[in-house]
């Protein structure tokens, strides 16, 4: 039974743990060591009762999704292509008309329409245009040194495109209970003598944090970590999804189920959430945690789409793809590096560091 | 008869009431003299204090005539402790605190002896501490402790005392003159020559050496953090924009003291002989005392 079960510890309030090899529950806090029947006896029940309560096991949410789908007269608006060169489906209103994969640039074929997909429940509308991505862009380029002029010369950003990518957004409420050592530590010396003292504390933080709208990626056609880079979005300025948002547009739809997109996100909120909590410890020299247990409580999941500014570029044999955060405006992409002129400037910087130093050494004594 | 009685008496009676009158006028003003005098002693701390009854009256006379005179020519308090026994105490630690808690002025030396001991102490306060560095207190420290030797069969150690305020004076002179005395204050020593990583340094071959190597490193630093600029694309690892409310809402928050341990290494001690003397060591060594303030000076049994 290795799940961590609510109880309290009844000398200090702790939360109680089961140990495997001692069949019983201890309290890390105040090292109280108690048997499953005194426990119970306090509780009142068998343990299992708690099982069913709002909390599950540690690390997954209970999650629940309004899960709309379309219906007939929606998805008569809607049109539905399909690359089969990289197997992506691109949606889009009727209205218009796509021709090249966003994802790998070949033709894309339209395809039957379709009703009883999961409509998404939200949707970001684009903020910026496509002139001004492309005048993003431009700035990305210009903006680094060491850039190949023929990168620079030969891109296309004429081609950039407008896609909503799918996302799964979370809320949870994470619950924390955060042990924590810390020390204090104070040095003073007479004639013969240098102190040092150190004082110990057991440190303990429980108590939750709200969050909301944790995006994850629900496409396998979007990179994760070009998604995260052209974060945050901005949920509070999301709409309620009408398939008019996508006119001019392609939208993307989710091929990852979001039970397989929780665990990144609580990955990321259990991250924030004992962040948080180690900043409420103040006035130590050293703090360092000794045990966090987070769980969860009130998982809900949305599905959004979120508008990305997207642009692929094949340079020396590599890929090369650009995004652009549709709402704020926020430009990312690696860029590749020259690697002549990039030597070069080492020798040379090299060069001038060496020539400032020799100039300090000789002349300013630096003992 | 009754009238020339009558007279003597009356005579008599005025006189004892003249006498009254005087000693009514002036007792209240000389014991108020009194009380200011005491007063205006216990506000001055004494120069010397001889607990140990070491010293004749006559050389308790010179010295303190001495130590005044120094003491008003730097304006600070140069003092002389001498005691029976530190009972256990720390010799450096005792000098401190007689300075500190006997309302000694803020600049100011103190030498201590506690003659059943065989143990002396200075302490440094305030400017005096800056001016008599180290180096200041290595001289006197070897003429007193000349001094001491000689006189430790007799426990006649009055060389030594006059040797104590005789170095203050000297070098508290020459620190009031220009700078306080170092080692390599001309006329002190020879210069000795550089060695190792100063020697390496100034030799030309070991500059181009070192600016080289600077040189590189500084390249390197500086171009990768122009090449890491390429790079803009990276995995999030929290969650921190998509946190609602104010933050965490705890319930429970408890900091709890378990234990304290002090950890003491012991300062290794600078013997004061003639021939050790480097460089390298500079100003004054600072220690602090119960009281909080910072002393220099040093410690050592003969």
């Amino acid at each position: 039974m290795a799940n961590v079960l609510e109880y309290e510890c009844p000398k200090c309030g702790g939360r109680l743990e089961f140990d495997a090899s001692s069949q019983q529950l201890k309290c890390p806090f105040c090292d109280s060591v108690f048997s499953v029947q005194e426990i119970e006896e306090l509780f009142g029940g068998a343990l299992n009762d708690e099982e069913l309560s709002e909390e599950t096991e540690q690390g997954t949410p209970e999650i629940e999704t309004t899960g709309e789908v379309f219906g007939q007269e929606e998805s008569a608006d809607l049109r539905v292509y399909g690359c089969n060169s990289c197997g992506a489906e691109i949606v889009t209103d009727a209205t218009t008309a796509a021709t090249t994969c966003p994802y790998c640039d070949n033709v894309v074929v339209m395809k039957a329409q379709f009703s009883g997909v999961l409509k998404p429940d939200l949707v970001i509308p684009f903020g910026y245009t496509k002139q001004q991505a492309v005048e993003q862009f431009k700035k990305h380029i210009n903006s680094r040194k060491y850039v190949p002029k023929v990168f620079s010369a030969n891109n296309h950003p004429d081609e950039i495109k407008g896609v909503y990518v799918p996302f799964w957004l979370f809320d949870a409420t994470a619950k924390a209970d955060i042990l924590y050592n810390a020390q204090k530590t104070r040095t003073w010396s007479d004639s013969r003598y240098n102190y040092s003292e150190t004082e110990y504390y057991r440190i303990r933080r429980a108590g939750s944090i709200d969050m909301a709208h944790v995006p994850v990626n629900g496409s396998t056609k979007m990179a994760d970590d070009l998604m995260e880079s052209i974060e945050p979005y901005k949920a509070e300025a999301a709409v309620p999804f009408t398939t008019a948002y996508l006119a001019g547009f392609l939208a993307d739809r989710y091929d990852i189920d979001y039970d397989k997109c929780a665990p990144v996100a609580t990955d990321r909120m259990k991250v924030s959430a004992e962040q948080a909590f180690r900043n409420t410890v103040s006035g130590y020299t050293a703090v360092t945690p000794v045990s966090s247990h987070v769980s969860w409580n009130r998982g809900k999941v949305h599905y959004a789409l979120y508008p990305v500014w997207l642009l692929n570029t094949v340079f020396e044999g590599k890929r090369y793809t650009f995004a652009m955060n549709g709402q704020t405006g926020k430009f990312v992409g690696d860029l590749p590096l020259d690697k002549k002129a990039f030597n070069l400037a080492r020798i040379k910087f090299a060069g001038i560091f060496a020539a400032v130093a020799f100039v300090m050494l000789s002349f300013f004594l630096i003992v | 008869m009754c009238g020339k009685t009558n007279l003597k008496e009356r005579h008599r009676e005025t006189a004892r009431l003249s006498i009254r009158r005087l000693l009514a006028f002036v007792l209240p003003v000389f014991l108020t003299v009194l009380v200011l005098c005491a007063g205006a002693v216990k506000a001055a701390p004494q120069l010397l204090v001889d607990e140990a009854d070491n010293l004749t009256p006559d050389e308790e006379h010179v010295l303190t005539e001495r130590l005044s005179e120094v003491s008003d020519r730097y304006d600070a308090d140069v003092v002389l402790v001498i005691i029976d026994s530190l009972n256990g105490a720390d010799a450096q630690a005792y000098a401190d605190d007689f300075y500190d808690y006997n309302g000694y002025y803020e600049n100011g030396v103190l030498f201590l002896l506690s003659v059943n001991d065989s143990e002396y102490a200075f302490s440094t306060l305030g400017t005096v501490a800056y001016d008599l560095t180290d180096a200041a207190i290595d001289m006197i420290e070897e003429d007193v402790l000349s001094g001491l030797r000689r006189g430790k069969d007799t426990r006649d150690y009055y060389d030594a005392y006059v040797a104590y305020i005789e170095g203050v004076d000297k070098y508290l002179g020459i620190a009031s003159s220009g700078e306080p005395f170092e080692y390599d204050t001309p006329g002190a020593g020879e210069e000795e020559p550089l060695h190792g990583f100063a020697a390496f340094k100034n030799h030309l071959g070991g500059n181009v050496i070192l600016s080289s190597i600077a040189g590189i490193a500084g390249s390197f630093a500086y171009m990768g953090t122009q090449k890491r600029k390429l790079k803009s694309v990276r995995r999030q690892r929290g969650a921190a924009n998509y946190v609602t409310g104010n933050g965490p809402v705890l319930t429970v928050s408890d900091d709890r003291f378990i234990n304290r341990s002090v950890n003491k290494t012991p300062i290794p001690r600078r013997e004061p002989s003639s021939n050790a003397r480097s460089g390298s060591g500079r100003g004054t060594t600072f220690h602090t005392s119960s009281s909080g303030r910072s002393h220099g000076g040093r410690s050592g049994k003969f």
